[in-house]
């Protein structure tokens, strides 16, 4: 016999540890498992103090789809991963494929496998459910959707013309149109006519412009004999683009109806787009045009001097087909612009041979320079051809600006931004763009850093950096950092000449604005903002204009916040707010 | 006696612990097995599903490899294609073709009239799995010599860049664009690898495929590297985290700027995207987020997503709204949506805009001191759009909308914009109902967009008669006056000399036409 009594509370209780510590093993196992069985907790977390009230929903389809990653992340080579991503792309019915490529669920983005993943659902959707795959690419990725497009408008128009009865989009529609007429003249028509007794948008009139002309070479005499069933807007472009087909066909004769018919100017320029040809012919015309549309050519000089033609302006004696000297000059200067973007060298040489006014010419030497940050060779070429001291300076300068727009402002210290801003002259400091846009690539940190070495400045080049940064706030939305220079100005008023009037340093006018720019943005701040400004007329203003700008959106906080302003301020803004009421 | 129990207890507790580890991790581990392919998954057909791969019931999901079986597919049967089934088809049996086999199908693919660039890439993607060297032979002196260039990165970016910078130079700008393509992670962390020349080349590319694995990554890099911004890149970290993007924007203030007023600036991407994959989140971001802006990009977010789900309710809430501006935008939202679908709403809508808003959608900055008055951007509300829209459709009833919105309708701009617009884009129709008007007072306001139209097509006489015929004809006629005599100085004086205009008429617009003249010779 054996002592049972004594041993069997011993085996029950190891019998139970071993089921306890399985239990145990059992949550262990789950809790060291590794991470891949779910991909949000995997994900790299900017969470901080908020994560708790901030956390996003972490189940859904886009999770489970992540499930299914983790087991092509984990095949061992990439011939299984590829075979894998091939299977999981063709087992996905139609109906998934939309929720996945626009979820961006395949998210393993490293390797071949998201391109073939992509390609292949796009290529499943356009054989099972092409509609479908349209709705979805117009949204979302219109490229994929060129292919059906075309092959439709090819060889199946009709089914074309129906998706977008049951999708409207007139803009794409009138694309397609454009197309489906190239081998089906008669159906685009017959569309057109329908959308146009449905009724199209200015802008949608105005587009259909194309598709009229490639009708009225395909088919000119079905098109004329449509034109009383269309609504005027429409039959004015048809109507043009008849007129472009003769132009194109019989120049001289057509612009001579043109030039007696009400509207031929409008008529001849809309047909410009379709046919820049048309710019030459003109040219040629110049001489026996009409005195009208000779000054109508000479108010768009701008359209005239281009490309080819520049250099036919240049060397025309403009003065004797008809032209004034000061239009001449016009023609000359636009028409050396045209040919410096193709021929800079020319451009430079015959600089020398017009009068250009500085503007013109500095304009003609930044646009030059400006393209030329990548190309040192051609730029220091360019640059020994130019005969003047000053223009080879504002050449420089292009380049240089160029060269710190290109870098994004990587390479530049906010200490260096101040000193380049604090050396230019504020009269001009509208034509520091690039510093101002660099400051859109600085983060928080970086800005940060800039406000607190522009405190620091001396007075005597701080107020000089301050009316570059507050003339240059129109580059930007109402930053904090020109906030704090316009204060110093507000503060520090720049000392005028007698009957200078100059809005970029009136303390009233900066004031006014920035405060009202601030206060459509985040009137909190404005309010801040105008409530730190010492007391004065600047203050008075800025409270007004802020007033005035807070109520377009919320006229009842802007009305709350005035009535607890101090008694004397409280009147002149509830006066100011109804006057603009 | 006592220790062997003990021990009984200690030792079964820790066999118990073991088997507890063991077969959870060897359940874990056999669901990762590789199962047997599945007929199903090589159909490309859109009934095609293997079973357990369905989404939309958690507990049916194993994460499983499936793998792909064997193609049946031949060279000929795939160079016989060129519909979409290709790509599918294709991608399938290259896994399995041998290298010979291979070459065989470029060989004949290579000559097809309008071969596709993702064809040869998917070609060239498996060629160089296999043998780069190989590809990078086949195609050598030919001009498609950079395809296995390009394609090698998608396996082994170091191995091709560092043979493209000993072998083939020419070929480097290649192999970055396809690092930037198929590897943003190895580029992050090799960059310096890349010559500088060539690095502009990878980034141009970088962005193609956006990055939903890790686009916080990519986004400081583009940042690091004054690559600018990318709204798809932006998109991808807002739909993974929408809380990690709006974080991303407070810590570049510069992205919140929306300078253009455009409908794709970051806050919009992110609300649109918050709209639609995480509409709780907005909801909660809204009451999180300050008065201003940003906010009320928020509300237009929700609204738009009400007008969908519930537009009794949009209405409700456009008709409750204090701001005028808000509400105008409002009503032109609730009005566009139902232009094609329910014109009578849309006029319902245009009638309640311009009830509160007959000057028109001003959202202008303007500012107003003892020196200036300046007005600066407004964002475009809607409001203008679906007036448009609604004189394509009924013109004649959207004016007498406009007549009656308010005491002051007629001078309102609102008026006059539908009245130009309409004149602009049918002048024969506009005429027809001004001449019906028996308001005096509407006919003379009328009046205005005919002249106008009139002197821009260059019927100057014309113009003058219905100038004449308005108790404002005097404002008209200078108008006329002033555009003929910039067009034509000589016809339009002498039309004034030889008119029976009064000498004190005649003396005023002579010296108009002398003066824009003149001016236009300038």
């Amino acid at each position: 016999m054996k002592p049972t009594s004594t041993n069997f509370p011993f085996k029950a209780g190891a019998l139970l540890g071993f089921l306890a510590m399985a239990v145990v093993g059992w949550n262990l196992a789950a809790t060291s498992m590794p991470a891949t069985k779910d991909p949000i907790s995997r994900e790299p977390t900017t969470r901080r103090a908020e994560r708790g009230t901030r956390r996003s929903k972490t189940t859904g389809p886009g999770t489970l789809a992540g499930q299914k990653l983790d087991s092509i992340r984990a095949a061992g080579t990439q011939q299984a991963r590829l075979s894998a991503t091939i299977a999981l792309a063709n087992s996905l019915s139609p109906s998934e494929i939309a929720a996945w490529l626009e979820g961006g669920w395949f998210n393993i983005r490293s390797g071949p496998e998201r391109i073939l993943f992509r390609n292949i659902l796009l290529a499943r959707w356009r054989e099972t459910d092409p509609e479908a795959m349209l709705v979805w690419s117009f949204k979302n990725d219109q490229s994929a959707a060129q292919p059906v497009l075309a092959a439709w408008a090819e060889t199946e128009p009709q089914r074309l013309i129906e998706f977008f009865k049951s999708h409207p989009d007139p803009a794409a529609e009138l694309r397609s149109l454009h197309s489906v007429a190239k081998a089906h003249p008669a159906l685009a028509l017959q569309r057109l006519q329908e959308m146009a007794t449905e009724g199209m948008s200015s802008s949608e009139v105005s587009n259909s412009f194309s598709l009229f002309y490639l009708l009225a070479g395909k088919s000119p005499a079905a098109l004329e004999a449509i034109l009383d069933s269309l609504p005027m807007p429409m039959r004015n472009q048809a109507e043009a683009a008849l007129c472009g087909q003769r132009l194109a066909a019989s120049f001289a004769t057509e612009i001579r109806a043109l030039w007696d018919r009400p509207g031929g100017w409008e008529i001849f320029q809309s047909n410009l787009s379709q046919s820049p040809a048309l710019r030459g012919k003109l040219f040629d015309e110049l001489a026996n045009m009409p005195p009208a549309w000779r000054a109508l050519v000479a108010e768009s000089y701008y359209y005239f001097t281009r490309g080819e033609e520049a250099k036919k302006w240049l060397d025309a004696d403009l003065e004797s087909l008809g032209f004034t000297a000061a239009q001449s000059k016009k023609f000359r200067a636009q028409a050396l612009q045209g040919i410096s973007y193709e021929q800079p060298e020319e451009a430079i040489k015959r600089m020398g041979e017009i009068e250009l006014d500085a503007n013109t010419r500095q304009n003609l030497i930044s646009n030059m320079f400006s393209n030329l940050g990548n190309n040192p060779e051609k730029a220091e070429g360019l640059l020994a051809l130019l005969t003047t001291e000053e223009d080879r300076k504002l050449a420089q300068s292009t380049l240089e600006a160029r060269q710190i727009g290109q870098a994004g402002g990587k390479t530049t210290s906010p200490a260096s931004w101040l000193e380049k801003v604090g050396g230019m002259d504020p009269k001009l400091a509208g034509n520091s763009s690039e510093y101002f846009q660099m400051l859109e690539q600085w983060d928080a940190g970086k800005i940060s850093e800039l406000s607190q070495q522009f405190a620091a400045m001396p007075d005597d080049t701080k107020q000089k950096a301050a009316q570059v940064i507050a003339a240059g706030r129109s580059y930007q939305s109402p930053t904090p950092f020109a906030g704090e220079a316009i204060r110093y100005l507000v503060v520090n008023p720049v000392a005028r000449q007698e009957g200078e009037s100059n809005s970029n340093t009136d303390p009233v006018q900066l004031a006014s604005v920035y405060a009202s720019q601030l206060a459509i943005k985040d009137p909190d701040a404005a309010s801040d903002w105008v409530g730190n400004l010492p007391a004065g007329d600047a203050k008075l203003w800025a409270q007004k204009n802020m007033a005035r700008n807070w109520a377009i959106y919320d006229p009842k906080a802007a009305a709350q916040w005035a009535a607890a302003l101090p008694v004397e301020a409280r009147s002149a803004v509830q006066a100011f707010l109804k006057k603009g009421e | 006696m006592t220790k062997t129990p003990l021990l009984l207890i200690l030792g079964l507790s820790c066999a118990g612990l073991l088997c507890g580890l063991t077969a959870r991790r060897m359940l874990q581990d056999s669901a990762i097995s590789i199962s047997a392919p599945t007929s199903a998954a090589t159909k490309s057909n859109g009934d095609a599903k293997s079973p357990g791969t369905t989404i939309s019931n958690p507990a049916k999901i194993a994460p499983v490899l499936t793998l792909l079986p064997p193609s049946t597919d031949t060279v000929e049967a795939l160079l016989a294609l060129n519909d979409a089934t290709l790509y599918p088809r294709l991608a399938a049996w290259l896994l399995g073709a041998s290298e010979p086999e291979i070459a065989a199908y470029w060989d004949g693919y290579r000559a097809v009239k309008n071969r596709q660039n993702h064809i040869v890439d998917l070609v060239f993607i498996n060629w160089t799995r296999m043998n780069p060297q190989g590809a990078i032979a086949a195609v050598a002196g030919t001009k498609d010599d950079f395809f296995p260039w390009w394609a090698w990165t998608a396996h082994d970016p170091q191995l091709a860049l560092a043979t493209a910078i000993s072998t083939a130079p020419k070929m480097v700008d290649r192999v970055a664009r396809g690092i930037g393509r198929f590897q943003p992670d190895w580029l992050r962390a090799n960059l310096d690898q890349i010559p500088e020349a060539s690095r502009s080349s990878a980034f141009a590319t970088f962005k193609d495929l956006g990055d939903t694995e890790h686009p916080l990554e990519s986004l400081k890099f583009m940042q690091e590297n004054a690559m600018g911004f990318d709204s798809k890149l932006f998109k991808n970290l807002a739909q993974k985290d929408p809380w990690a993007a709006l974080d991303w924007l407070k810590e570049n203030p510069s992205l919140q700027a929306d300078r253009y007023h455009s409908n794709d600036s970051p806050l919009d991407v992110l609300l649109e995207t918050m709209s639609h994959d995480h509409p709780d989140d907005l909801e909660r971001l809204v009451a999180q987020t300050p008065p201003g802006e940003m906010k009320r990009k928020m509300e237009a977010a929700i609204f738009d997503k009400l007008l969908t789900t519930d537009p009794a309710a949009a209405i409700a809430q456009a008709n409750a709204t204090d701001s005028k501006a808000i509400a105008a935008e409002r009503f032109a939202k609730i009005g566009l949506s139902s232009v094609r679908t329910d014109p009578d709403q849309a006029f319902e809508m245009a009638k309640a805009l311009l009830a509160i808003n007959p000057g028109g959608s001003d959202t202008s900055v303007r500012v107003e001191t003892p020196k200036m008055h300046w007005s600066m951007g407004g964002s475009d509300n809607g409001s203008d759009e679906l007036l448009t829209a609604l004189i394509a459709k009924d013109p004649a009833r959207l004016m007498q909308l406009a007549t009656e919105s308010g005491p002051n309708s007629l001078n309102a701009s609102a008026f006059s914009n539908i009245a130009h617009k309409w004149a602009n884009q049918d002048l024969v129709t506009y005429t027809n109902w001004v001449n019906q008007q028996t308001d005096p007072a509407i006919r003379d306001h009328a009046f205005g967009p005919v002249v106008n139209e009139l002197v821009q097509l260059g019927q100057y006489t014309e113009a003058i008669e219905w100038a004449q015929s308005s108790k404002m004809g005097e404002g008209h006629l200078m108008s006329v006056f002033y555009q003929w005599g910039r067009k034509d100085p000589t016809a339009s004086a002498a039309w004034v000399e030889n008119s029976d205009l009064s000498p004190v008429n005649k003396t005023r617009f002579q010296e108009i036409i002398k003066k824009t003249s003149q001016h236009n010779h300038e």
